[in-house]
């Protein structure tokens, strides 16, 4: 019969140690069978997101862009994909009179269940800040840290942002990750459309 | 004495697998760092042409060109293709299943509760999904999906794997087998130290 001695208490906090380790392996469900069933997460609204991008502005007016079929097939063809979608919503941010910006609000689908995320641009469709208002997923929220969506800070239409190549995702969020990118090519696309 | 020996000799001889295996598991596990050799993973044929899936993109060839096809997500080792008569698709590694049609993806939206998918196929425009718990097969274009077969228990196998990769932990469990597979570089680095110092000083 094998047995382990464990002189010293130092040796203690280490069987301790690896005998969680151990246990949490076993009794761990997995990423793969992780419970779907969690609550919904809301993190900002767009009107935090807005007052966190422009701290002085005084007010927004929320108006809507029809997509007809040529405008969709446009779209369509600049993103590679499909997106059945018949208008954008969008918040046009003032300061006094003068137009500072757009917030664009819109659902991604990531694993399982879309993620909105406001996407505010600047008058020069340039984009200023990225922000997760409600995460719906049991795992990948990670995206939602400043150290993932300031890399699309000055993206413009001219320098869409791809993935892996000059966007790093998250790891163990993966597809919120790709999720954030289409949500923001979907805004730079719609961009040049939507100026007041 | 006879057993310090022993355990020297199998030590010695066991070096080289575990190195191996360490180096190599690593490797595995970051496969995306690996450097893009240009081979192609997959060649797959419709009406249309042919299309080969590489490393890191996809191309088509329709007999006279091969162009690279525009993609919504990045293609990545574990890919597959999937082909059927009006177009194609891809099973990414991390289980999004994209159809391409006219020059645009679109994204099937799965059941939550599909486990890890293995296989695809598709029947026109009907799918085939094998999972590891069962089968599942689109009635529509993907709209709605029954499971025809199953559920059934995971395999052994598949449960094994997820316990080598470290997956059964999540990304931190990865990050930990990696860890490891360091750490044993370490000890097979310190220990054939400690045994050249032990035969100095024999000297």
């Amino acid at each position: 019969m094998i047995t382990i001695q464990f002189g010293r208490p130092l040796h203690s906090v280490f069987k301790v140690l690896f005998l969680g380790i151990i246990g949490f392996g076993l009794t761990c469900p997995g990423p793969v069978f992780a419970d779907n069933n969690m609550a919904v997460n809301e993190y900002a609204t767009a009107t935090t997101a807005i007052t966190s991008a422009f701290p002085n502005y005084t007010h927004t007016e929320l108006r809507q862009l029809k997509i007809n079929a040529s405008l969709r097939s446009k779209f369509e063809n600049q993103l590679a994909s499909r997106w059945p979608v018949d208008s954008v919503q969008w918040h046009a941010i003032f300061q006094k009179k003068k137009w500072v910006g757009n917030a664009i609000v819109l659902d991604e689908i990531g694993k399982h269940k879309p993620i909105t995320f406001c996407v505010i641009l600047t008058p020069d469709d340039e984009v200023k800040s990225v922000t997760v208002l409600t995460y719906r997923e049991p795992v990948g929220s990670d995206i939602r840290k400043h150290r993932f969506m300031k890399q699309f800070a000055n993206r413009r239409i001219s320098d869409i942002p791809t993935i892996d190549d000059d966007i790093a995702p998250i790891t163990g969020a993966t597809l919120s990750s790709w999720a954030a990118v289409t949500a923001v090519k979907k805004a730079l696309i719609v961009s040049p459309l939507i100026h007041p | 004495m006879k057993q310090r020996r022993i355990h020297r000799w199998l030590g010695l001889i066991a070096v080289v697998g575990l190195t191996i295996s360490c180096i190599t598991g690593i490797a595995l596990n970051y496969p995306d760092q690996i450097k893009d050799d240009g081979s192609i993973h997959q060649a797959i044929g419709n009406s249309h042409g042919i299309y080969y899936l590489y490393d890191r993109h996809i191309s088509f060839d329709d007999g006279k060109v091969e162009t690279r096809l525009p993609t919504r997500h990045p293609i990545r080792y574990g890919d597959q293709l999937i082909a059927y008569s009006t177009g194609i698709a891809i099973l990414h590694r991390d289980q999004v299943l994209m159809t391409y049609e006219n020059g645009l993806w679109t994204r099937l939206n799965l059941p939550e509760s599909m486990a890890w998918i293995t296989h695809v196929s598709a029947i026109d425009r009907e799918w085939v999904i094998t999972t590891s718990t069962g089968v599942w097969k689109s009635t529509g274009s993907g709209e709605t999906w029954t499971m025809i077969r199953g559920p059934y228990p995971e395999s052994l196998r598949d449960t094994i794997k997820r316990f080598h990769t470290g997956w059964q932990f999540g990304p931190w469990g990865q990050t930990f087998m990696t860890a490891s597979a360091i750490l044993t570089l370490g000890l097979i680095v310190t220990g054939i130290a400690l045994l050249i110092k032990r035969k100095r000083r024999k000297l």
